[in-house]
């Protein structure tokens, strides 16, 4: 799977589609990260845990989640 | 030409320019500009300048990784304009910019924006009149504008970068439209560019190097090498990146010769000077660049060169009169693994 911000999530599918794993699943988080501090980093990333993990273990298969 | 070698999807349209304008726009296949129709005539003509199957498939365009086929490349080409014969630079442009090394998917995905730029060496210049002359870098010169916004037509119509969705730049620069430009190699007292990378000088080269934006390193006051290349210096100042660019206007090219400089000295006089310093950062800043780096254990007394080594400074004369030089930042990171984007050099092939 791969974690992305919202910003790129259209960028994420169109590379998806080319190549070949249309189903690849992704798990977007708020945008931005680059600029935000670690206390807000972390408090993203608990969040986005749970949502991670049940990507990672369910095998219905998730294309997106947004957390 | 056997028109029935064509692939590409016809499209009807009527005579009227507008219209076809129109329809481009519609479709998101132009850069903004106008495009010039892409008939078959027009595309046939390009494709009896190269020796080349139009099904070739010449490089992989992301981020769609679609293949840039010779068909695909001449189409592109008529839309930006270009004349046949300046067919083989622009297939070795595309060699170039698809090469790996030059990482072309972080170019057009990374918020940063940065055009790739071309430089052209060799005898084709003067074949196909790319200007490295008065106003290299300006306009002009159908060569060097339409060659260069080839670049970015591949990168939308083939690669399927879109500002917004699929590219991410925040502001992007002029630059992104077309930046191509000829070593003046009559006014330089250095070897050019494509021999010191190992070519014959009777070679014709491209060269595409990631680029986001440059600073004028004007100086009318210095009579001597040093003062020119402390104040390009003093240009270069700032975040580093994996090469830097210099364009030395033949002026400052002469006097920097005259005082007994190579250019690998130019290189390392500069190296040593252009710096980040860290004494200079706030804390967070400081610790993050202490992070990113930690290979080369940075302290507040350290500084980070423009770039990891004296030869990653790229060195090239262009330009007309005047004593204004440029230095063009690569955008990019400076990694222990040699950077995230490195310039490629491909040989023209009649």
């Amino acid at each position: 799977m791969t974690v992305i911000t919202h910003a790129f999530e259209a960028l994420a599918k169109s590379e998806r589609e080319a190549f070949g794993a249309p189903d690849h699943p992704i798990l977007i988080v708020q945008h931005p990260i680059g600029t935000v501090n670690v206390d807000e980093v972390n408090r993203r990333a608990d969040a986005a845990f749970d949502t991670l993990a049940e990507i990672l273990v369910n095998t219905q298969g998730i294309k997106a989640a947004m957390v | 030409m056997d028109l029935s070698a064509l692939q590409a999807e016809r499209i009807e349209v009527g005579d009227d320019l507008w219209a076809v304008q129109a329809l481009f726009e519609e479709k998101g296949w132009s850069d903004g500009f106008p495009v010039i129709p892409p008939t078959e005539d027009r595309v046939a003509q390009m494709l009896a300048a190269v020796r080349r199957s139009p099904q070739d498939v010449v490089g992989v365009v992301p981020p769609r990784w679609a293949p840039a086929t010779v068909e695909k490349i001449a189409i592109n080409a008529v839309m930006a304009g270009c004349r046949p014969e300046y067919m083989p630079v622009v297939i070795a442009a595309v060699e170039a910019i698809t090469d790996p090394k030059l990482n072309l998917y972080s170019l057009q995905a990374t918020t940063g924006g940065p055009a790739v730029m071309l430089i052209v060496n060799g005898p084709v210049r003067n074949q196909i009149k790319v200007n490295g002359g008065s106003n290299a870098l300006g306009e002009g010169w159908r060569a060097n504008a339409t060659i260069g916004r080839c670049v970015r037509l591949f990168q939308r119509n083939i690669g399927g970068s879109y500002p917004g969705t699929t590219c991410k730049a925040t502001l992007g620069w002029p630059g992104k439209y077309s930046i191509c430009v000829g070593e003046n190699e009559e006014a330089s007292p250095w070897e050019p560019l494509h021999v010191e990378r190992g070519f014959k000088a009777s070679d014709s080269t491209v060269t595409a190097i990631s680029a986001d934006g440059s600073v004028r390193a004007s100086d009318l006051d210095s009579t001597k090498a040093v003062g020119i290349l402390s104040n390009f210096a003093q240009r270069m100042e700032g975040p580093s990146g994996p090469e830097a660019i210099m364009v030395i206007c033949p002026e400052h090219a002469k006097i920097i010769a005259g005082d007994g400089y190579s250019k690998n000295d130019v290189k390392k006089f500069v190296w040593e000077r252009a710096a980040y310093r860290m004494k200079d950062l706030p804390d967070e800043t400081f610790n993050q660049r202490v992070k990113r780096r930690p290979d080369l254990k940075l302290t507040r007394d350290s500084v980070i060169p423009v770039t990891d080594k004296p030869e990653d400074v790229i060195v090239v004369v262009a330009g007309g009169d005047g004593s204004q030089s440029q230095y063009i930042h690569v955008w990019g990171q400076s990694t222990p693994e040699g950077g995230s984007t490195r310039s490629v050099t491909k040989l023209v092939r009649a």
